[in-house]
This record gives structure tokens, sequence and C-alpha cells, in this order.
């Protein structure tokens, strides 16, 4: 064991190399680009690696969990980087290397045919955001912890507007980096509140993360270092109200693009909220209040993001929706998890907590998967709108069903991944009748209520898209003329749908490796009891209170399947294809089917409110009657337009007190010294 | 290994019964509805000869469809064949091979809605597409609200296993509690709405404004047409059987001796029975429901849940 | 404690008369919804009367009875002649977006189980549990007259709202002193008596029932 710490590099030198190595990789690229004229994307093949490596890194802290610390040789002066690696940072940074290989790999596919400014830009922006992605999680101090995170806004921000010709992409940019600056802002406030409450054993030094912990707080700073840490991380991650950016910047990033940042950036801010509230915060600190609030927060970011996702027919709109969905199933988890352990529940608390862990990795898996899918798709036929596509599975059927199997994994159906995490938040939330009061019961209950009710609905939407894109007739000739995509792509879609049924089908392993993430956070681990097969059946807490097995439920599905197969290739039934049934009616076309906003219109109506609604009827005297239906989020017109009037409210105040003499400015200067006076008369 | 295959022998045993008894209740509710409509029945049998005929039959394949057209009906078959293990017919002590609990078996019941939905809308046309769109409507509303009575049920039992459940639920006093009559009385909503009952649906109608599940089923034919009805009846007895198991429990079999297991068998047949009438009474004597009135209807579904648990909480703890 | 049956039995019925009010708030036509209320009637009766029996108060089962008279009898022939006589056969009143409604009295539900959880703790009857569920009726027959436009039917809900009053009190402290409740129920058929002739004045100056009506003459 010695023998193989000295030879092997520890998990904390695999993933200080990965990071080392993304970001030199990241600074020699632009370079590349002139070297390797002909075999650019291959660069995208050497990214691969350091992701290789954070995988590794990851897995094998989570097998040994340990917490791996060291102060790095440069930093600030006085104020030295640490790093460090325990196993909730190691499982994200798992998360990390396991969605960018099979990206990387789709990109080496994906940016062959584009311009070499493009890639340039690319190849120098992609790795340096991998590389502050993988430093965000190694960071152990402050100060690293938000130059990472910055270098993780900057570098998204530059790949956001790759495309940055283009206005309405230059805009969604603009307010991605405004969005992602008041967060970062509000992250440094808690930092601050944080570190105030901690022992001042030398100023400087008590930036590391190991000092913060465990402060004495007055009352009020626990509530506001929560608040401040779930909107300022909530910011990124896009909980409602602040998800207005996501549905800007996905679409106008390149595909691989918005795959990691959906798949994995929002993980990040997942990453930096558990570490803020659990690790440093100390759980003696959470309330049950604050359980509940993110059990709000989350049910409605669920809610809102699924509904507003059956409106769009921008398939890439449509799935930052369901970002903003997903991170309010992780944000019910959690919240599950904080209500139950403040109230001294731990069995419910490590269920609802592994269950919001899996979710981020299922979540990252198929998420990424249906980006890079969506975008093959628009790259291959060169339309936004789903409403141009349909009948896709004959010419790409290889891309429709790795995109299938996205869909399926999504919409919380078994036997993928996407239902385990459900069912597991579901059987936490079972525990409701052991909470003290009606109150705290009936929110619990009615959170399960509201994700069975998202999660259906996410059915309906990927019914929706997989229905409107991939079956029927082609709704327009670039959609009949599309053709598959190539092996990079493909070899990268198939890994992530292996990902997504190997997590399925291999629940327990795969809990395994979470409950020491659970461990090392809360001391308690994770009930699984493994008398029967483990391999085979999960159970949280005993067999008889709920057991599920995916793989005999695929072994019996497939038998009875195979069963049929046979038979009806046995008895040789004819098959006969024919024109389908018109009901007597003489023109039969595609624009006869339905559209994507058709689909969505039971929705539009049943939950009217959630929308804000601007249509127009044609009437029967119209000369050229027009049906124009444009839905928009109510948050726009509710919160941020009042904001934005009120700051130019105040800046044309502000402009009036500018417009002055210079004797003015003098009399503001000591205006504001005399005021300052008053407030330091009592120094210490 | 020693975990399933013990219970294989069982195992198909139940998906044989299960199988068996559906064209079996479909045949008795449709004596039911003739009767009661002064019509003359046609034999318990009939769904049988029909689904017989269809299996011999070709199948004809819309014009730019694609594979998945062709592979739902047996998939959607399939499945719920196979989700006929997580529901007790006969015993509660669970010698088939439960793997999963009653969520699961929502899990399953959305695949299939959804399978279902994609087939039809790979077909091209506007029946599928409405068709499908419209159960994906009554799924999403459907959905939740099952998950509460499950949530009921399994709080008054300590478990979501169904098995487990009408195990405890079984030595209960014979007057219900008020968590299981909202229980009750939301599964019956969800029943009628998930299985394309009227008021929700008509199942004996192609006229084009009113249909869900037939105009999902429009363009198959043959052995797929056959899968596909039969898969339906398989679905609405499975309803069936869980809704036996979360409210009337007794007469389940307990240690499973052969006398039990008969004495269990005469009981599901009488509660089938009951069953088929009730459901024949209130589909002759309801209106099928505007469609935009359907939300109302699950809504209530859904409330009756949520009261059904409030009631726990508050009456009966 | 000593009643498991009789107690199960009246947490079936406050259940029962929970659910009564919310097919109130969802139902649009006022001939079933006189229906639904001669059915609260009944239920309210018997639950009195079970509360009576395990109680041993011997006044809860002359309440039960005065109750069937004046709400199972009394007051629905009154409500049906009334509706005769005003020709409102068959009609159908617009509601508020149903689906919205009823979860609004989902929250009102959970609210009033919240504020009705001390009370349970200190009072001394067999029925405590139930208070929650009279706090409910009460609320929820408030939303039911918000909810609606037409007279006839915001009458309803004030009917129900008195029910919701009786069951809390029968439940909370075993009822009122009979001398009160004999005074409010006169007051209800009174106040019923004198809705009528309101309702034939309304109608003979706005020919019709729609409160809207009357607002906007007021707005003018």
């Amino acid at each position: 064991m010695r023998l193989a710490g000295q030879l092997l590099p520890t998990p904390l030198d695999q993933a200080d190399m990965a990071l080392v190595a993304w970001i030199a990789l990241g600074c020699i690229g632009p370079l590349l680009t002139g070297v390797l004229k002909k075999h650019r994307s291959l660069f995208f093949g050497c990214l691969i690696l350091p992701g290789v490596l954070d995988c590794m890194a990851g897995i094998g802290l989570l097998i040994h969990p340990v917490r791996l610390s060291r102060e790095l040789p440069f930093g600030l002066p006085g104020l030295p980087f640490r790093i460090a690696l325990d196993p909730l940072s190691g499982f994200f940074l798992t998360v990390l290397g396991l969605v960018s290989i099979p990206v990387l790999l789709f990109c080496i596919g994906f940016f062959r045919g584009s311009s070499p400014g493009k890639t340039r830009w690319v190849f120098f922006w992609l790795p340096v955001f991998l590389g502050t992605m993988s430093g965000v999680l190694l960071a152990d101090d402050v100060m690293t912890f938000l130059l990472f995170w910055e270098g993780m806004a900057l570098s998204s921000f530059f790949l956001v507007v790759t495309d940055m010709q283009e206005a309405p992409v230059r805009k969604a940019g603009f307010l991605y980096l405004l969005m992602a600056q008041i967060g970062t802002g509000l992250i440094i406030l808690s930092f601050f509140l944080l570190s105030a409450g901690t022992p001042t054993t030398g100023r400087m030094s008590s930036l590391a993360f190991e000092n913060l912990v465990h402060g004495s707080f007055p009352g009020w700073v626990p509530w506001s270092v929560f608040l401040l840490s779930l909107a300022g991380f909530g910011a990124k991650a896009g909980i409602v109200p602040l998800h207005v950016w996501l549905p800007e910047a996905h679409p106008a990033a390149p595909a691989p693009v918005s795959a990691l940042m959906s798949g994995l950036m929002l993980k990040i801010a997942i990453y930096g909220m558990i570490r803020m509230d659990i690790d440093l915060l100390g759980l003696s600190h959470i309330v049950p209040a604050m359980g509940v609030t993110v059990l709000i927060v989350g049910s409605l970011s669920a809610l809102f993001g699924v509904l507003h996702a059956l409106m769009q027919h921008d398939p890439k709109r449509l799935l930052a929706y369901h970002s903003i969905e997903n991170i309010g199933i992780i944000l019910i988890g959690f919240g599950l998890f904080l209500l139950f352990e403040s109230t001294g529940h731990p069995v419910p608390a490590t269920i609802a907590f592994s269950a919001a862990l899996f979710h981020v990795l299922n979540h990252a898996l198929f998420k990424s998967l249906l980006f890079l899918g969506a975008g093959i798709v628009m790259q291959k036929t060169g339309t936004h709108n789903l409403n141009d596509l349909g009948g896709l599975f004959r010419n790409m059927p290889a891309t429709s069903t790795f995109f299938l199997v996205g869909a399926l994994a999504i919409s919380g159906l078994p036997p993928l991944n996407g239902f385990l995490s459900e069912w597991l938040t579901f059987q936490s939330a079972l525990w409701a009748p052991s909470l003290s009061s009606i109150l705290l019961q009936s929110v619990v209950v009615l959170s399960a209520a509201l994700l069975a009710l998202s999660s259906a609905l996410t059915a309906m939407c990927f019914v929706k898209v997989v229905g409107v894109a991939f079956l029927g007739q082609a709704r327009s000739i670039k959609a009949a003329q599309a053709r598959e995509a190539g092996m990079a792509e493909l070899s990268g879609m198939a890994l992530l749908s292996l990902g997504c049924i190997g997590a399925g089908l291999f629940p327990f392993p795969a809990l395994k490796f979470l409950s020491s993430v659970v461990t090392s956070l809360t001391g308690q681990s994770l009930p699984l009891p493994a008398e029967k097969d483990p391999w085979l059946w999960l159970a949280p807490v005993s067999y008889s209170r709920a057991q599920y097995s995916p793989l005999l439920l695929l072994l019996s599905f497939l038998l009875i399947m195979g069963a049929l197969a046979f038979w009806l290739r046995r008895s040789q039934k004819p098959v006969r294809v024919a024109p389908t049934w018109n009901c007597g009616y003489p023109v039969r076309d595609s624009r006869m089917q339905d559209t994507a906003d058709a689909f969505g219109q039971p929705v539009r109506h049943f939950f009217a409110p959630f929308f804000r609604m601007d249509r127009h009827l044609p009437s029967a005297e119209d000369d050229q009657p027009v049906y124009r239906l444009e839905v928009r989020d109510p948050f726009w017109a509710s919160l941020y337009d009042p904001i934005a009037s009120a700051l130019f409210f105040v800046s044309e105040i502000v402009e009036k007190i500018r417009n002055r003499r210079i004797s003015q400015y003098l009399l503001y200067s000591v205006l504001t010294l005399i005021l300052l006076l008053l407030f330091f008369e009592e120094g210490p | 290994m020693n975990t399933f295959l013990p219970f294989l022998g069982t195992s198909l045993f139940q998906m044989l019964l299960v199988g068996l008894l559906a064209p079996l209740f479909l045949g008795w509710l449709n004596i039911v509805k003739a009767l009661l409509s002064n019509r003359t029945p046609a034999s318990l049998f009939q769904p049988f000869r029909d689904w017989s005929k269809l299996l011999s039959k070709e199948s004809i394949v819309p014009q730019g469809s694609s594979d998945l057209f062709r592979w739902a009906p047996p998939a959607v078959f399939a499945l719920l064949l196979t989700s006929s293990l997580l529901v007790p017919a006969l015993g509660t002590h669970g010698k088939t091979v439960a793997f999963g609990d009653a969520l699961v078996l929502t899990g399953i019941m959305a695949l299939v809605r959804v399978l279902m939905a994609l087939g039809a809308i790979d077909t091209g046309t506007p029946f599928g597409n409405l068709g499908g769109r419209r159960e994906m409507m009554v799924g999403f509303l459907a959905e939740p609200a099952t998950v509460l009575v499950i949530f009921t049920a399994s709080i008054l039992s300590g478990s979501t296993m169904t098995f487990q459940t009408a195990d405890a639920l079984r030595s209960g006093t014979l007057l219900p509690t008020p968590s299981l009559v909202f229980g009750g009385l939301a599964f019956l909503l969800i029943l009628l709405g998930e299985n394309a009952r009227i008021p929700i649906d008509n199942p004996s109608t192609h006229l084009e404004l009113t249909m869900i599940h037939e105009a999902m089923l429009l363009e198959y034919s043959g052995p797929s047409l056959a899968l596909m009805e039969w898969g339906s009846a398989i679905k609405l007895v499975i309803y069936l059987l869980l809704g036996i198991a979360l409210f009337f429990p007794w007469g389940l079999a307990g240690d499973e001796g052969l006398s039990d297991l008969i004495r269990a068998g005469g009981f599901l047949l009488l509660k089938l029975l009951t069953a088929g009438f009730v459901l024949g009474l209130l589909e002759t004597l309801m209106a099928k429901l505007r469609i935009f009135r359907v939300p109302e209807f699950m809504t209530l579904a859904f409330l009756l849940a949520i009261l059904g648990f409030l009631s726990h909480f508050v009456l009966e703890v | 404690m000593h009643h498991p049956f009789e107690q199960s039995l009246i947490g079936l019925l406050g259940g029962l008369l929970l659910l009564t009010v919310f097919a109130m708030l969802s139902i649009r036509r006022i001939f079933s919804m006189i229906r639904i209320f001669v059915l609260q009637g009944l239920i309210l009766s018997a639950s009195t009367l079970t509360v009576g029996l395990a109680s041993g108060e011997r006044h809860l089962l002359f309440e039960a009875a005065f109750t069937f008279v004046l709400k199972v009898v009394a007051l629905p022939v009154l409500l049906f002649h009334l509706i005769r006589r005003l020709r409102l056969r068959g009609d159908v009143e617009v509601v508020l977006n149903v689906p919205i409604t009823m979860v609004t009295g989902i929250f009102l539900v959970i609210f009033s189980y919240a504020v009705a959880s001390p009370l349970v703790r200190m009072a001394m009857t067999v029925s405590r549990g139930l208070i929650g569920v009279g706090l409910a009726t009460i609320l929820l027959s408030f939303l039911v007259v918000l909810t609606r436009r037409k007279a006839m039917t915001q009458v309803m809900g004030l009917l129900s709202l008195e029910n919701g009053l009786l069951f809390s009190a029968t439940n909370a402290t075993y009822g009122m002193p009979m001398i009160v409740e004999l005074g409010v129920a006169l007051d209800v058929l009174v106040g019923t008596l004198l809705f009528g002739v309101f309702f034939f004045q309304i109608r003979d100056s706005f020919e019709k029932l729609d409160l809207e009506r009357l607002e906007r003459t007021w707005e003018d």
C-alpha cells in the first residue's frame, strides 16, 4: 500500500496535474491551430487526458475517503493558495471527468467544419473553462475559490459569445455576465460574514476553509450566510427567479459548451452551496425553516422550469428550462436533507442527500447527452425551430436513439437513471409523518407531489420533442435531407447513453460511492442493507419497506419481448407498408402534424397564471389572417423590468447631482467627511 | 441469485393469471354494459376471439413511420405483463419476483404511456398527434395524484411495497379511516382517467373529437393492435389489483397454504365481478366530459389524495 | 380515547364534511349545490349524534335531531321552493378557474389544521381532532362565497359556513348552550326567508340574480 502510494500519484496530485494540464493546453491551444491546420479538431482529443485523470482522482478518493490538502508554492503575499480534495469535491470531480470525456470526444467531430477564427477562440477558452471548474472544486481557501470561480464565469462568458457577431448572442452573453457577477457579489458577502464569525488567529490565514469551519455566530449570521449563498450560488445554478440568463445563454452557446455549462457548471454551483452550508457553516447552524426555504425554492423552480420548457420550440432553449427544473429537483432533495437533518431524523436525511447527489450525476449525464443531440440536429438541419423538423429517425437513427435514451432518462422513467434519484427522493419524503408539525409534513408531501407533477410534465415535454423532431413526417426540406452525425459525435453520445443506462441499472454501486460523501459530511452512513445480492437490489432502509431491482425489470421485459419477437418471426406475419388512412380527406400534408407549440396548448390552458401570453387571433375580416402567440417569462415583467426602471430612475438622479460646479463637488466631499467623522466618534 | 430464482415459477403463474384475467374482465365489463343498456351481450370470451383473429392477420404499417411504431406494441405489452408482478393477486406474502414497489409501478405506467404516445405520433397523422398529446395531458394530471395515493397508503402501512401494504391493511378494522376513503375515491378517479374510461374517454367510440386512447391505436392493425388492446386490458386489471391491495385487501391469502389460496381466488373473482359491475354502471350512467373539463376531474383526484394524507396527519394520529 | 369506533366514525364524517365543501367549490349547478347542502346537513347531524352518544351529553342528541329537521328538511324545501319561484332551474354559473380555487382550498385546509393544532391540545372533548376540520369548513365556505357571482350560490356558501361553525362548536366544547344554538338556527331560518325576499327584489330591479350588475350600479 505504501509502495503503491509512492509509485502512483495521490488523487490530489492527479487532480492537480489535470488542472495544470488543462490551463496549459488552453494557453498553447490557439498556437496549435496554426500548426495543425488539417487536424485542428484532434486538439480536443488531447484535452480528454486530464478528464481521465480527474475521473481517476475522484474515484480513487471515493474508494479511500480521506482529506488531502496542500499549500501551493505561489499565491498572494501572506495568502498562499491552498488546494484540497475530500470526498465531496472528489465526487464532483468524478462527475466533471465523466462528462468532459464524452463531450470532448464529441467536439472532435463537431468543430471540424467551423472557421479557424472561431475554433482558435474555443481552443483557448474551453480548456480554461474545464480547468477553472476543477479549480473551484479543489480550492481550499476563499481567495483561491473566488479566483477560480471568477475564471469559470469569465471563460464560460467568452464561450457563450463564440458567435459574437450576432447581436442576440452578445446580449445573452452580457445578461449572463451580469447575473454571474451579482451572484459572485453575494458569495463574497457570505464568505465575509463567515470569516467574521471565526476566531482571528492571524487575519490572513483565516481565509483557509479549515479555519472557517464551525465558527460561532450571533443568531442572524447563519440565516444571512444561508440566504446569501442560496441566492449567490442559486444565480449560477438557475433557481427561480434568478434563472433568466439560462434560457438566453444556452441557445447562444455552441452545443458542447451548453452541454458543459448545463451538465457541469450548474453542478459546481450546487457544490458551492453544499460546501458553504454544510461544511463551512456547519450542520449545527441549520434550522428546519432553512430546509423549508430550499424545498419551496426547489419545488417552484422544478415546476416553473418544466412549464416553460413545454412552451418552447427552440430545442436548446427548451433544454435550458429543463436545467432549471432539474436544479429544482436537486434542491428538493437538498431541502429534504436540511429539514430532516435539523429535526433529528438522520435516516431520511441521508437518503435525501444521496438522492440529491445522485441526481447531480444523473442530470450531468443526460442533460449533456441531450444538448449534444440537439446540437447535432441543429447543425445537420440548420434550424433552431422544432417546428421545421420531423422524421429524423429515418436519416439519423443513431443520433435519434441516443436522444431517445436521454429523453427517457430525463423524464424519470425506469429503468434509466433519472427515475432512481426521483424514487429515492420520494422514499425520503415518505418519512414526513415523523415530523412534528402539520405544516412541515404538508410542505414535504406537497413538494413530493410537485416533484411527481414536474416529472410527468417532463415526460410530456420530451414526448413533444422526440415526437416533433424525430418521428412523423419531415416538415421541411432541410429536415428531410439531414444526414447522420460522424463517428466522433456518435461515440461521445454513445458514452453518455451508456452512462445513463449503467447508472440506472446498477444503482447500488453508485450509491455506495455516494455514501462516503454523505458520511464525510454528516457522520451518518446511508442505510443500505445488502443481505440480498447487492448488485441486483436497491433498498433504502429495508427490503420490506421498499425495494427496486432495475436489472430484473429489464430482464423480465426483454424475456417477454424476445418471446414475442420470436413468435412474430416464427409465424411469419406479413407486414405491409401502406399509406396512412386520411379520413377520406384528399390532402394530407406534413404540416398537418402537431407543432411543438400545439403540443403545449393544454398546459398553456391549464397553467395560464404561470405565463405571460401575447396572443393574436385572426378574425374573419382579415385579408391575411395570422395566428401569433408569444409566451414570455413572467419574471421579466414582474421583477426585472421594475428593477431596471428603478436603476434608470436612480441613475438619472445621480446624473443631476453630478452636473454641478467644482465648488459643489467640494461641498459633497466635506459633507461626506463630516458624516464619516460622526460615525467614527466611538472608536476602539 | 437465490433472491429471485426460487420465485420464477410463481411469477410466471402470476403473469399468466393477470394476462388471462384481463380479457375475461373486459368481456364481463362489456356484458354488464350491454345488459344495462338493454342489448344482448356478447360472450364472455369475445375479447379472446377478437384478438386471436387479429393475431392471425397481417400488420399494416403507415408509410414513413419508423421502427418505433413497429416495436411499441410488443414493448407496451411486455412492460405491462412485467409490471403485473408488482401487485398482489392472490397472496400478500410476495412469492413473486417483486422487483419494485408501487412507485416503480407508476414509473412503468408512465413509460408505457410515453411509448404509446410516441408510437401514435410516429404515424404523422393529426389523429395520432391528438391522441398522444391528450394522453400525455391526462397522464401528467393523474401521475402526481397516483403518487399521493400511494403516499397515503404507505404512510398507513409503513411501506411502499404493495404486498406489505396489503398485508398491513388486511388486519385493520372494517370501518375505513378517512384517509383511506379519500384515497380510495381519488384512486377511482385515477383509474377511470388512466384506463381511458368514461368520463375521460370513451372506449367504444371512434369520433375524432372525443377519443384519446383509440386515437392512438388508429393506425395499428393485426397483431400490433391485438397486443395494444390486450396490454390496455392488462393495465386495467393491474390498476384494479392495485386498488384491491390498497383499499380492499381483506380476503387476500396470508401464509399461502393451498386452501388459503383457493379462498383468495374466490374473493378475487368476487371483487373483480363487483368492480366490473360498478365500472359498467358508472360508464352507463355518466356522460363523457368535455376535454377541457378533464383537468378539473383530475384535479379533483389530486385534491382528494391530498385531503387523504392530511386527514391522516390530523385525524388518525 | 375510550371510544375507538366512535372516534373513527366521527373522523370519517369530518372528512366527508370537508369533501362536501370542496364539492360546493367545484360544482356549477345550483340544484346539485342544494343536494350537497342536504348531504352536509345529514353528515352534520350524524356527527353530532355520534359525539353526543360518545360523550353522554344529552343536549347534543336534541341538537342532532334539530339539525336534521332544519338542515335536511326545512331549509332545502325552502330553497327548492325559492328556486322554483325564481325560475332558476338548470342555472349554470361560471365559477372562477376551478383547479386554482381547489388548490387555494388545499392551502386553507393546511392552514386551518396548523392553526387548530394548539387548540386540539387544549380541548378535552372526544372529537377534538376535528376542530381543524371545522375551521377548514368555515374558511372554505368563505371561499365559496368569494368565488361565486350569483346571489343564490352565495347564500349557499353562507349556510355551509354556519354548518362549519356548528361543527366546530360541537367538537371543541360539546356545542354552545342550547339556547344560543336555537337562536342561531332560528336566525338562519329567518335569514334565508329574508334572502328570499331580497332575491325577488333584486330580480325585479335588475332582471337578473347576478351580483356583478349590482356592483356595476354602485360604480356608476
